[in-house]
């Protein structure tokens, strides 16, 4: 195998490892809202 | 009129109309967080613009046109789509940040209260030394470009630079940030989608085309493995810089809760476009066998000035010098709120007023521009081999960061050792076996040439990093409270009685 394709493979698999570690990590994260963070003011553009 | 009269007066211009606006907005900074964060209160279009301006930065316009002469086609869709999934994989983390840090001011607020004061430290010399590199290569990209465009003297480019934007960032802060970013994102998007049509259709899409066919056919090819192996390791790379930058987590923390992961997706994918019509002006060098006497980072503006002529030459300068100056505005903000929350009002004086820490933080923001200023002249290094060489540091924080702000069981001392393993072996790999740090090499191995490699630095610190986060997490968790973050102030708003 070429070096730099076992490189370019380690780097795929390195990113949707991180990609995969975001999605457990927001459907598991704890809610953390209150009442009040719904009624956000409208502000600037 | 001379062609470096004009280049003067386009600065000065561009400069003036800047500082104006900046003047404008300053009288809305009324205390810290409107200096750090613009008040809180960003919507989509102000909060992608800013984004966009930051994030298309010198090297956007200069490394993207490199990387496609010498990757071809894939490394100019390495470099776009790296970025660009940099900003939209942070649209989730922006969200999260904003829920469980609502009163945060900078990243240095996170590392502080969700881990321990030595990865805290750790984290601040890390992120400093980065942001100083960044800074230091914005102020001599200003210099070199109005050196080769213009011929004005490398000093006197970058100090005019450096001091027109600190005019404007000193008085209003993030807020000043903000307005210039919307007009100086509107200034690059038209320029970069015109300059490479007037290029094409000046040299000709089918002789740029056959040309490369006949010159350097690899650079069309989709299995070249060099072009391959940064397509797929280079967004790490970015993912890390973006997880890191204290730019995008003031962003995050300026922008409205409801309009977060809309807008850093927008930014996100707006910005794939300005890589790839930037870096689309190497095929054209390619093709026609241009000459480059300043070597290949030198690509783009020696394309301009072939074919676009003086007209060319004086916009291509107004698009680079406003990217450069936004995101140097954007860094010398960004590094001066770590200075002014950070360090003085957490280290050095807890019991600052508002007013005092905003002080500071203006007084950081000049001294951080004469450093800016003195390190940039000495032209210590190359913009590429820098921005490698950081982009191992930044990939060993990609994991501990995503961790610590979903995963409630993180453990600190896990993070910590993986961090400072993944960043020495990283480097290792990145001396082919010799501990590179920048100014000498420590040798402790002979590794293969296949072993090592900058690009294979960053895959080995993440890949370190990530897992033994992970792991002695797993192993050995340590239960966190994330109420203590939601609930935290800044001292000095706690002092102010707000």
């Amino acid at each position: 195998m070429i070096p730099e394709y076992f490189w370019a493979l380690a780097g795929v698999v390195c990113i949707v490892g991180m990609l995969v570690t975001i999605r457990v990590g927001t459907r598991n994260a704890e809610d953390l809202s209150e009442p009040g963070d719904a009624a956000e003011p409208g502000g600037e553009l | 009129m001379s062609f470096q009269t004009l280049g003067i007066l386009i600065i000065l211009v561009l400069g003036a109309t800047w500082i104006f606006a900046g003047l404008k907005v300053s009288k809305k900074v009324k205390n810290a967080d409107d200096y750090l964060v613009g008040g809180r209160n960003v919507g989509v279009a102000l909060g992608s613009a800013t984004i966009l301006a930051t994030w298309v930065t010198g090297n956007t316009i200069l490394a993207a046109p490199e990387s496609g002469y010498t990757y071809g086609v894939l490394g100019v869709l390495g470099y776009a789509v790296g970025g660009g999934i940099a900003v939209i994989a942070f649209a989730p983390l922006a969200a999260r940040l904003k829920e469980i840090l609502p009163a945060g001011r900078t990243v240095g607020d996170f590392f502080r209260l969700r881990f321990d004061m030595k990865n805290y430290w750790l984290f601040l010399v890390m992120l400093l030394i980065w942001d100083l590199g960044w800074l230091l290569t914005q102020g001599m990209a200003a210099g070199i470009l109005l050196e080769s465009i213009f011929g004005i003297p490398f000093q006197v480019g970058v100090i005019a630079t450096v001091v027109i934007v600190l005019a404007y960032v000193t008085i209003g802060g993030m807020i000043s940030v903000l307005s210039t970013d919307f007009m100086q994102t509107l200034l690059i998007m038209i320029l970069v989608f015109v300059f490479p049509a007037l290029i094409y259709w000046m040299a000709g899409p089918r002789e740029v085309y056959d040309g490369m066919l006949a010159r350097m056919p690899e650079t069309l090819r989709l299995d070249n493995p060099a072009g391959l192996l940064f397509l797929c390791v280079i967004p790490l790379v970015y993912i890390g810089e973006v997880f890191m930058d204290n730019t995008f987590w003031q962003r995050a923390f300026a922008l409205r809760k409801s309009v977060m992961k809309k807008t850093f997706t927008y930014a996100g994918v707006g910005w794939i476009f300005v890589p790839i019509a930037t870096g689309t002006l190497a095929f054209v060098a390619v093709g026609t066998g241009l000459d480059l006497p300043g070597g290949p980072s030198s690509v783009a503006p020696e394309v301009v000035a072939r074919y676009a002529g003086t007209l060319g030459s004086v916009l291509f300068l107004a698009l680079l010098w406003a990217a450069l100056a936004s995101t140097m505005a954007a860094l010398l903000n960004g590094v001066a709120g770590i200075f002014m929350n950070d360090i003085y009002n957490n280290l050095i004086n807890k019991r600052a007023t508002d007013k005092q820490v905003l002080r500071s933080g203006r007084a950081a923001t000049v001294v951080l521009a004469a450093i800016t200023i003195v390190t940039a002249l000495a032209r210590p290094t190359t913009l590429l081999s820098l921005l490698i060489w950081l982009g191992i540091i930044n990939a060993a924080y990609i994991i501990p960061i995503v961790s610590g702000a979903f995963f409630k069981r993180t453990n600190p001392t896990g993070v910590f050792i993986s961090v400072i393993t993944g960043v020495l072996v990283g480097l290792t790999f990145y001396g082919g076996g010799a501990l590179d740090l920048l100014f000498f090499q420590i040798p402790l191995f002979d590794f293969p040439d296949w072993a090592s490699g900058d690009l294979q630095g960053a895959v080995v610190s993440f890949t370190i990093s990530a897992v033994g986060t992970l792991v002695s997490t797993k192993l050995f968790p340590r239960p966190y409270d994330f109420r203590r973050m939601r609930n935290w102030k800044p001292s000095s708003v706690t002092q102010a009685g707000v």
